[in-house]
């Protein structure tokens, strides 16, 4: 499927501002399931810098400052990706190993999985934590498979957690979200990682979009209109797989992956240091349409 | 040759407080051998004598001004440094192997460096286990690439040492983020050479000054864009900072511009200095603010000690920064256990000086290990911030104990277990006596052409007594001069007592950051405002002793316009003045007291002190040592008044006379040694503006009301004592005293160096010299104000200034000119701040983005 997506931010301040610097992790990875046609940023007013590179894992990272005194300041990325379903989300076959077996697989040092267990180490925003691994027990008992504990424990979020935009922010703790059982499509998925690695398992968060106008007849899905974020999670001999405990299923063709970190915080949309900071209004939109493709 | 008696006096008891092995001390009556000839020495000047030279090293320092900020003492931040007289000592084959072995272990922790932030060979071939780095916080993924490709990562580095029982000297700690000591270890040997010159008399002590010098060249070295005279400044978090001394003292001696976060700014992805003139490129910034706090975009968020896109400015080869950020990785306390092993991947080669035994828990036999020896070892637990982490094993009770074995079992890859350094001995001079002191000695070392340069010495600290084990700063004990004697003799140099003139000064007024030349405006004004005020209270204080005596009405008349000229001045309404002043005037005691010693009276006697002290520490490194202690002197002399329960009314005099004494001798201390490029017109201008506005209040508060002539007279004549001129008066006009005539004096006349004209008129000229701003050929608005105030009194009539109806009580024109006088002089203030200081204003964090706010 060929999507363009369009995601605009603009600031508006109560007096000019003469100077801004700005990270944007908003341009689409490339994977073996997503190909990113293109991908530009626009900013006005324009940036006196603007740099593009690489991050720690392998995300697209944009640098920006801007000089000129300015009351407005709107970034909009424009981006054509062409999505298909991740062949691990299609598949019926799933490996029969063991939780427990992957967890203690994984403690044995190969060159190869070296990623996967840093994944299983505490990160700014989600430490392991006894109620986590409480609270994911039901769906990992003795024996079960991997994938089946992880899709029963993505399945439970949603069913167990009330979608409140109200309860949480960026910052909220994902214990508070845990007890309180609420929160927004950030803390489904940090609550799921937190889960996986209070019993020594691999999960990393993931950052993206999903479609926000299907064609007549099919599921609007939440999170739409802004960005969106899921959870991934380690299966050796199917690689990381990616969860939306949001929606309930399996990232698959509608999810458009752009970053994937630690935790939220390894990969905002969008931050920035102002100075002569004053009072600012926000505004994002998010608007994800099927492209005809000849 | 030594009498015998006093071996015994000085060693009476130092082996019973020695411990397993001490530096000095080989066996009953036996001294190691590079040790003789300096004990005979310190034998030969004998207790006594050592005694006063104790006391001559600390007042050297204190003079100096060498302190240690220590965080949440009861008795202010600021303590004296404390320096045994008798060194550290080293002989040259010791010396020899350290010095390999840190060159060894400064190249290896580059590598090190290099390949974290690189390509992590170390990590993929399994060298080191990837949880013992990626669980730290000090591991920055921002950090990742931004020096990619270099070889020379590290560029300073600072070791901890100590020998074990055997003799063997161990590594204890690496210091890789902002190591600091080396200004302490540089004044610790200026001090020595003062106070006990003697001892260094055929030891061939080496020499640690050239170390500065040769750093900062091999610093300079590293600019980016091979700019052959790079400006390089160091990056302090500021003057409440533990050792905000050291700062201040290094940016002198090498020439680097101090600046704060504040004082740069990156823009098109170079960084720059704020300086008076404008913007001035930086190429490279020796920070002393921890890695973390150095970019609030890429790194902490809530900082403010940092500059926002310095680490991609760096990324883009445009700034270097020593240490890079992200060298805190370094100082990782599990790294240790694996320094064997990494020095054997890269360098194939074995550690020459071995590093404390260290147990990471993520390995299973290390950490069944540390699990049967918790009580015996010191645990760290990484993910944590400094100081919280640190766990003494043996301090543990059976629960704790328990709780951390849990702990331990539940994230093992987060625990480190080392054991307890230990320390040789050394001898101090305490008591009349040497008595064995545990030490520990901290190297340092820059990346030099070819390897790595570390200092022939360091600081050695000492625990505050004997068989204490707890050596740090932090913990009271004191340090040593260190000295690494050389087999051959070593030419003399003389270590001056005071920077080098040509160090402190700076190519051109351009360097001067804003906030310096801001701090430098402020200590002027404030400075003029103490004098002021404590040469008014000198005469209130005088007329009140005299009511004292003998209750006079028109003294005490003239005793009220005075106490409320005190209010106007210091702007501590209602105060005396006005309906809510009458019943402070009726009892004056308290409100008199709270204007003099009351710190949290703003605008009062002690607030305008801390103020002005503050604002000079900000800038510690523009002053010379004879300023700073003046300034030391005026902070203590009256933090002493204020807190000693004796002090009455006439010890409050004797200090304000002390202060006016002082203040005035630092005003001609800084008129003397501070060069224009310093800003010694920006301490100018503020003295002068200063002087103009209170000598308007004080005015407007005097005479601008008709008296009775004998009490007019009273009040002309305690305007002309505080205004140091009655004695010009009297000169001048053999005459009484006359208001036309004191105008005349104090006010107008433009060639008096005591008048408000001649300030106004100098002040003109300070301003001209200021790096233009406005348009070229034009006038700023600071100029323009100060021209129009000075022409207005070149202008004015004397005789209508005095000239007014019988019906009013009021001097009408006099009061108009001194009101308009002060409103201009105020709208120029702030047209310099405006104009010369405005920074870019405090950071505010952008919103992050949430998510889908409206669903």
């Amino acid at each position: 499927m060929r999507y363009k997506i369009t995601h605009t931010t603009e600031y508006r301040y109560q007096y000019p501002t003469t100077l801004c610097y700005n990270e944007a992790w908003m341009s689409p990875r490339s994977l073996d399931c997503q190909q990113v046609v293109r991908s530009r940023i626009k900013l006005t007013p324009a940036a006196a810098v603007l740099r593009h590179r690489q991050d720690f894992f392998g995300n697209e990272v944009a640098f920006f400052n801007v000089q000129e005194p300015h009351k407005r300041f709107t970034i909009t990325v424009e981006s054509e990706v062409e999505r298909s379903a991740p062949a691990n989300a299609v598949t019926t076959d799933h490996p029969a190993a063991s939780w427990e077996s992957v967890r203690d697989q994984l403690a044995v040092f190969r060159p190869d999985r070296i990623e996967a267990r840093s994944f299983t180490l505490p990160s700014p925003l989600i430490r392991p934590a006894e109620e986590l691994a409480a609270y994911a027990a039901p769906s990992f008992p003795a024996g079960r498979s991997l994938f089946e504990s992880v899709l029963d424990l993505s399945t439970r979020i949603y069913r167990e957690f009330e979608y409140d935009p109200e309860f949480t922010t960026v910052t909220t703790p994902v214990l508070e979200a845990l007890s309180a059982r609420k929160g927004v499509c950030q803390d489904y998925a940090q609550v799921a990682i937190g889960c996986l690695r209070s019993l020594g398992l691999p999960a990393r968060y993931v950052s993206g979009y999903i479609e926000t106008l299907p064609p007549e007849g099919e599921q609007t899905l939440v999170g739409a209109a802004a960005s969106h974020a899921w959870f991934s999670a380690f299966i050796p001999d199917m690689g990381w797989v990616d969860f939306d405990p949001t929606n309930n299923q399996m990232a698959r063709e509608q999810h458009i992956t752009v970053a994937w970190g630690r935790d939220y915080s390894d990969v905002p949309p969008l931050k920035g240091i102002i100075f002569n900071g004053n009072e600012h209004e926000l505004k994002v939109a998010v608007d994800v349409r099927r492209m005809e493709v000849d | 040759m030594i009498p015998s008696n006093s071996t015994t006096d000085l060693l009476q008891g130092y082996e019973q407080s020695k411990a397993a092995f001490d530096e000095m001390w080989e066996g009953p009556g036996r001294i190691r051998t590079h040790w003789q000839h300096l004990l005979q020495q310190i034998q030969a000047l004998g207790p006594n004598e050592m005694g006063h030279r104790k006391l001559e090293l600390q007042r050297l320092l204190r003079d100096h001004g060498v302190t240690y900020n220590i965080y949440g003492s009861p008795q202010g931040a600021r303590q004296l440094w404390k320096l045994d007289p008798i060194p550290y000592v080293l002989p040259q084959s010791t010396w020899d192997r350290i010095e390999r072995g840190l060159q060894q272990r400064a190249q290896l922790l580059n590598l090190i460096l290099a390949d974290l932030y690189g390509e992590r060979r170390l990590i993929r071939s399994g060298v080191l286990p990837v949880e013992l780095i990626y669980s730290d916080r000090n591991f920055l993924r921002a950090c990742d690439q931004v020096l990619a490709g270099q070889t020379q990562q590290l560029l300073l580095y600072a070791a901890d040492l100590s020998r074990g029982p055997d003799g063997n000297i161990w590594v204890i700690g690496d210091r890789t983020q902002a190591p600091s000591g080396w200004s302490y270890t540089m004044e610790n040997r200026i001090a020595m050479a003062r106070a006990l010159p003697e001892l260094f008399a055929n030891n061939h002590v080496r020499k640690i000054a050239p170390f500065y010098q040769q750093s900062r060249n091999a610093l300079a070295r590293f600019a980016p864009h091979d700019n052959t005279d790079p400006r390089i400044v160091m990056l302090t978090p500021g003057s409440m900072n533990e050792t905000y001394f050291e700062h201040a003292y290094l940016a002198a001696l090498q020439g680097f511009v101090l600046v704060q976060g504040r004082d740069l700014m990156v823009k098109d992805n170079f960084v720059w200095l704020k300086t008076l003139g404008g913007l001035e490129k930086v190429d490279i910034i020796v920070r002393r603010v921890d890695d973390s706090y150095c970019d609030p975009l890429a790194l902490r968020a809530d900082s403010q000690l940092g500059v926002a896109g310095l680490l991609e400015a760096a990324r883009a080869g445009n700034v270097r920064i020593a240490n890079p950020l992200g060298s805190g990785i370094l100082e990782n306390p599990g790294l240790l256990a694996f320094m064997p092993s990494i020095s054997r991947y890269f360098l194939s080669e074995e550690l020459i000086l071995p590093n404390l035994a260290s147990w990471w828990c993520g390995q299973p036999r290390e950490r069944q290990y540390v699990l049967e020896h918790l009580d015996q070892l010191v645990i760290k637990q990484m993910d944590r911030r400094a100081g919280q982490r640190t766990v003494f094993g043996w301090q543990l009770t059976r629960v704790q104990r328990e709780e951390l074995q849990r702990k331990i079992n539940a994230f093992p890859y987060l625990y480190i277990a080392q054991e307890q350094a230990v320390f040789s001995s050394s001898p101090a001079f305490d008591q009349q006596q040497l008595t064995a002191r545990h030490t520990v000695l901290r190297c340092f070392a820059f990346a030099g052409e070819s390897d790595y340069e570390v200092l022939s010495g360091g600081l050695t600290r000492s625990a505050p007594e004997a068989g204490n084990k707890h050596v740090s700063g932090q913990s009271g004990g004191s340090s040593k001069d260190t000295w690494v004697l050389s087999k051959e003799p070593v030419r003399p140099i003389r270590y001056q007592a005071t920077l080098p003139p040509g160090l402190t000064q700076f190519k051109q007024l351009q360097d001067l950051p804003s906030s310096a030349a801001e701090n430098l405006f402020w200590v002027g004004r404030y400075g003029n405002r103490i004098l002021y005020i404590a040469r008014l209270l000198r005469i209130v204080l005088k007329y009140r002793a005299e009511i004292e005596n003998f209750d006079d009405a028109s003294d005490t008349e003239i005793y009220h316009v005075l106490l409320q000229a005190l209010t106007h001045i210091t702007v501590t309404y209602p105060g005396f003045v006005g309906k809510e002043g009458q019943r402070n005037l009726a009892q004056p005691e308290q409100e008199l007291r709270a204007i003099m010693l009351d710190p949290t009276k703003i605008g009062g006697l002690t607030h305008a002190i801390r103020m002005w002290k503050n604002g000079a520490n900000a800038i510690r490194n523009r002053w010379s040592t004879d300023t700073w202690r003046i300034f030391d002197q005026v902070e203590e002399d009256w933090e002493h008044l204020m807190t000693d329960p004796s002090t009455n009314m006439l010890k409050i005099r004797s200090a304000l006379d002390q202060l006016v004494y002082n203040i005035s001798a630092l005003v001609r201390l800084t008129h003397g040694s501070m060069s224009q490029e310093e800003g010694r017109s920006l301490f100018g201008i503020g003295m002068d503006l200063e002087y103009s506005l209170l000598m308007s209040a004080m005015l407007r508060a005097t005479v601008v009301v008709k008296r009775e002539p004998s009490i007019a007279s009273s009040i002309l004549e305690a305007i002309l004592l505080n205004n140091h001129s009655l004695t010009t008066y009297r000169h001048r006009y053999r005459h009484y005293l006359q208001l036309d005539r004191v105008l005349d004096l104090i006010l107008l006349d433009a060639t008096y160096p005591q008048s408000m004209a001649f300030a106004l008129q100098r002040l003109g000229h300070e301003l001209d010299h200021l790096p233009k701003t406005g348009q070229p050929g034009k006038l700023r608005d600071d100029q323009k104000l100060i021209l129009k105030t000075y022409t207005d009194l070149q202008l004015v009539e004397t005789t209508s200034l005095v000239q007014t109806d019988d019906e009013s009580v009021l001097l009408e024109d006099l009061d108009a000119l001194l009101a308009s006088v002060r409103q201009d002089l105020s709208k120029a203030a702030d047209a310099i701040t405006h104009t010369f200081f405005a920074h870019t204003g405090k950071a505010a964090q952008q919103a992050l983005l949430l998510f889908n706010p409206d669903l």
